[in-house]
């Protein structure tokens, strides 16, 4: 069996045991905003067996205790040290080194201005901008560039032999060690700007992760789909991009009795541009239109929410709709629990982690083509996000024809065998081979 | 001199709980008792009671030149009897001294009227035997949730048994030559007269009297008198000042406090020879004979634009309170008791006030609510009615 062959593969072939990997990540488990910290998560628990692990966060929390894996958080670490050293004095005198987020000679001047001021301002606020507590919310950009000069600061004596950095967050921090360490680097892509923002996006948020992308040694994406998308709108090479698969974890699942009398579709995530919510509101009015008795709920919040529920208000169709608002991890649960079709209609999914849950819940997929899960859900049904026709027929089949609906769920169990953290290590493991071999 | 028509509502909602959507189908607990209890308590405590002590004093010294109307909504009555019995007593003492009139409204202070005839007509008609019971009064003035009032209201109260009717009366009425301090009469029936509010007035009174950037802040009562005495060249019949009573408390800070300005204005207003009249005073025994006012559209005492956008002006509201209604036939015909009160609660106009998107998009905050936002209130009250509508249709 491949996943199987894999493991042994990675367990047999000559070990890296001792070689150290310094990771640097943004969100862990329990702060976290998206998929980014459960993925990291999954992977390290993983690895750990394999490798030694230093995992770097901006800011550290007790509960954020894995064995075996050293956990690192900026904010207490860099905040102990002297920020007015004499080294950044000097470089406050000198020209500003902003190779590690510059990026690019289309970079206009005025963002570059931008930048050299936020570089002044940072140097000075770097305590406070790491201890606010939050991984997110106001001054992005500033807490990124400041998580960059700690990181390099605190780990520049280079005492790990790869660097190992997880999304656009941590680029800078990445790149500014490779450069004084000379340390190999491997870049992993959860996400990419255009995923959120749209293929034609060049922010400053699109140059980090481009110059990024470019300065490192080796990519891992983690699906085909956004190796397709890192080539085609960041002009990489494909041939420096592996494609490894996000894993999950096994999870208690359970069916439970619902109370209304309309068959469920699900829909969990964020409310945004990204997981395609009007491609949604569509395809549910083709499908209340032809099968009245259901209810799509729709689990999360985001900036769409309020354009969504007044649609659904303005066309009359709330009762078809049931809008959850932001939920919690058992709620969620609670709702796969009672669902009887997961739809994810997403614009742009490197991977969509929700759908392998739903499947784990025993649901039939509905998803979008442009998605990463989709590579491993073979037996999910699928479509273009735009092509709401073909979305609604999928699930009007689903809700309609009850041993189609059978064979979609024993269809996707045999598609869950190959979806696991050790897999997804192991192809890292391959990937950290080709660096730490050589020596 | 005009005579003074001095009208109070009282109203308090079953505000919701938090009700989440895993509860739908669990359970029914979706009133906030205890909060809900604790603002009537507080509102019984720091205004109702307190003004309730300045009118009997006025009725004891003023006797029968002193008369004021007051409509107290079904759900606020339930509510004080458990909350603030005291309050009801207080209200019998007034009733007592025979210096109120009982004024009708729905029950649930809802908007039925617009949208299902037989359930408004159930709720007066609920609202009227509450009256007779509690305070042995029979209503013949009736009032509408937030004074909405059109022509085809008429015919129903008529048949109902009310001989005058509480209305607004809009700016663009006082173009055509009409005036809001006459008497009026429907046009559709000889029989009912209708008590136009003098808008400008009762707003002194209740939107800008604790407002220091309005003109005539602070307001004295001699002032306010001076106006009335004004009207009397011009012909006036009667002055109708129109209040939510919650408006008649004292305000910190203040200067002048509306309780002590509603003494003196009595004190001044009665020595100018102005008196305090009900409509079924003012009417007697005899057939209104004013000019006609003629409302073809719905219109409400909203200040300024007289609409009722503040409860159905958006997509929220009306899919909200259609899905409301469109119960209507099931939950009569289900016959069940806690299901009709419940239903009949959730009709009550605030659910849908909660749901007005016109502060946040001035950058306000909707002080009558208990919820962050205006689609917060939306999920919340669908939450509960989805509920609602699984147990209506389950049995």
């Amino acid at each position: 069996m491949k996943q199987e062959a894999a493991i042994i593969n990675a367990r047999t072939r000559e070990p890296l045991s001792g070689r150290r990997i310094l990771m640097i990540g943004w969100e862990f488990p329990p702060l976290q905003a998206g998929g980014l910290g459960v993925a990291c998560e999954g992977l390290v628990r993983a690895l750990r067996l394999f490798v030694d692990i230093t995992f770097v966060v901006p800011v550290f929390d007790d509960r954020m205790a894995i064995e075996g894996v050293r956990v690192v958080g900026m904010a207490q670490e860099a905040g102990a040290r002297d920020i007015t050293s004499p080294e950044w004095e000097r470089l406050e005198g000198d020209q500003p080194q902003l190779d590690y987020y510059m990026l690019d000679a289309r970079l206009s001047d005025a963002l570059r201005a931008g930048f050299l001021q936020q570089e002044r301002i940072q140097r000075r606020k770097m305590q406070e901008m790491l201890v606010d507590g939050q991984v997110y919310g106001p001054q992005l950009m500033r807490k990124v560039s400041t998580y960059a000069e700690a990181v390099a600061e605190v780990f520049g004596k280079g005492d790990f032999d790869l660097i190992h950095a997880h999304d656009w967050l941590t680029y800078p921090a990445a790149v500014r060690l490779k450069k004084k360490t000379g340390k190999p680097l491997l870049l992993h892509v959860h996400a990419l700007e255009t995923d959120r923002a749209g293929p034609g996006v060049r922010n400053a948020i699109y140059q980090v992760e481009r110059f990024g992308l470019h300065m490192c040694d080796r990519v891992i994406a983690v699906s085909e789909y956004t190796r397709r998308l890192i080539v085609e709108h960041y002009q990489v090479p494909s041939d420096k991009i592996e494609a490894v698969h996000n894993g999950i974890d096994p999870q208690k699942v359970f069916r439970a009795e619902h109370h209304v009398p309309e068959k469920i579709v699900a829909f969990v995530g964020r409310l945004t541009h990204q997981k395609g919510p009007f491609f949604l509101l569509e395809t549910a009015m083709k499908v209340i239109a032809r099968y009245p008795e259901v209810r799509f709920v729709v689990a999360g919040t985001g900036d769409k929410m309020k354009e969504m529920i007044n649609w659904t208000a303005y066309k009359g169709l709330s009762r078809h709709f049931l809008f959850t608002g932001h939920v919690t991890r058992q709620k969620v649960s609670q709702l796969l629990s009672v669902a009887d079709v997961y739809f994810m209609p997403s614009v742009s999914e490197p991977f969509g982690l929700s759908a392998v849950e739903a499947a784990q819940f025993g649901i039939p997929c509905v998803i979008s083509q442009q998605s990463g899960v989709s590579e491993l859900l073979v037996h999910a049904l699928k479509a273009d996000y735009w092509d709401t026709n073909a979305l609604a027929e999928h699930i009007l089949r689903l809700l309609t024809d009850p041993e189609e609906h059978r064979q979609r769920i024993e269809l996707q169990k045999l598609d869950l065998q190959h979806i696991s953290w050790d897999l997804a290590a192991a192809g890292v493991m391959n990937q950290y081979r080709k660096f730490l071999q050589k020596n | 001199m005009p005579a003074i028509c001095l009208y109070f509502q009282i109203h308090q909602p079953y505000r919701l709980n938090a009700y989440d959507f895993t509860r739908i189908g669990e359970d029914a607990d979706y009133f906030a008792d205890d909060f809900n209890l604790a603002i009537m308590r507080q509102m019984a405590t720091e205004v109702y009671l307190p003004a309730n002590r300045i009118l009997h004093e006025l009725m004891k010294k003023y006797g029968e030149e002193f008369r004021v109307c007051f409509s107290i909504s079904g759900l606020a009555w339930e509510q004080m009897r458990v909350a603030a019995p005291e309050l009801i007593d207080s209200f019998r003492t007034l009733n007592d001294w025979g210096g109120v009139e009982w004024v009708g409204e729905t029950y649930s202070h809802s908007l039925a009227s617009l949208y299902a005839r037989s359930e408004f007509e159930r709720q007066v008609t609920a609202h009227k035997q509450l009256m007779e019971q509690e305070l042995g009064a029979v209503c013949t003035t009736f009032r509408n949730t937030e004074m909405l009032y059109a022509n085809d209201l008429v015919s129903d109260l008529v048949r109902m048994g009310f001989r005058s009717v509480l209305v607004p009366f809009p700016e663009s009425l006082e173009s055509t030559g009409k005036s809001p301090n006459q008497i009026h009469r429907s046009p559709l029936s000889n029989r009912l007269a209708c008590i136009t509010q003098n808008s400008r007035l009762s707003a002194e009174l209740g939107r800008f009297f604790y407002e220091p950037a309005h003109r005539h802040y602070p307001l004295k009562a001699v002032k306010f008198v001076q106006w009335l005495d004004e009207l009397d060249a011009s012909g006036a019949e009667v002055v109708s000042i129109f209040l939510d009573y919650g408006a008649v408390s004292p305000r910190a800070g203040e200067r002048e406090q509306l309780p002590t300005f509603l003494k003196n204005m009595v004190r001044v207003a009665t020595a100018h020879g102005h008196l305090f009249r009900t409509p079924a005073q003012l009417l007697g025994g005899s057939t209104p004979v004013g000019e006609k006012y003629d409302v073809p559209a719905p219109i409400t005492w909203a200040y300024g634009d007289h609409s009722l956008d503040a409860f159905t002006g958006n997509d929220l509201q009306q899919e909200a309170i259609n899905r409301l209604y469109e119960l209507e036939d099931a939950v009569m015909r289900l016959g069940d008791e806690t299901i009709l009160r419940v239903w009949s609660r959730l009709q009550s106009s605030d659910h849908f006030y909660y749901m007005t998107q016109r502060f946040e998009e001035r950058g306000e905050l909707n002080r009558f609510s208990p919820y962050e936002s205006a689609l917060e209130a939306y999920n919340n009250f669908l939450n509960v009615l989805t509920d609602l509508e699984l147990r209506v249709h389950r049995r």
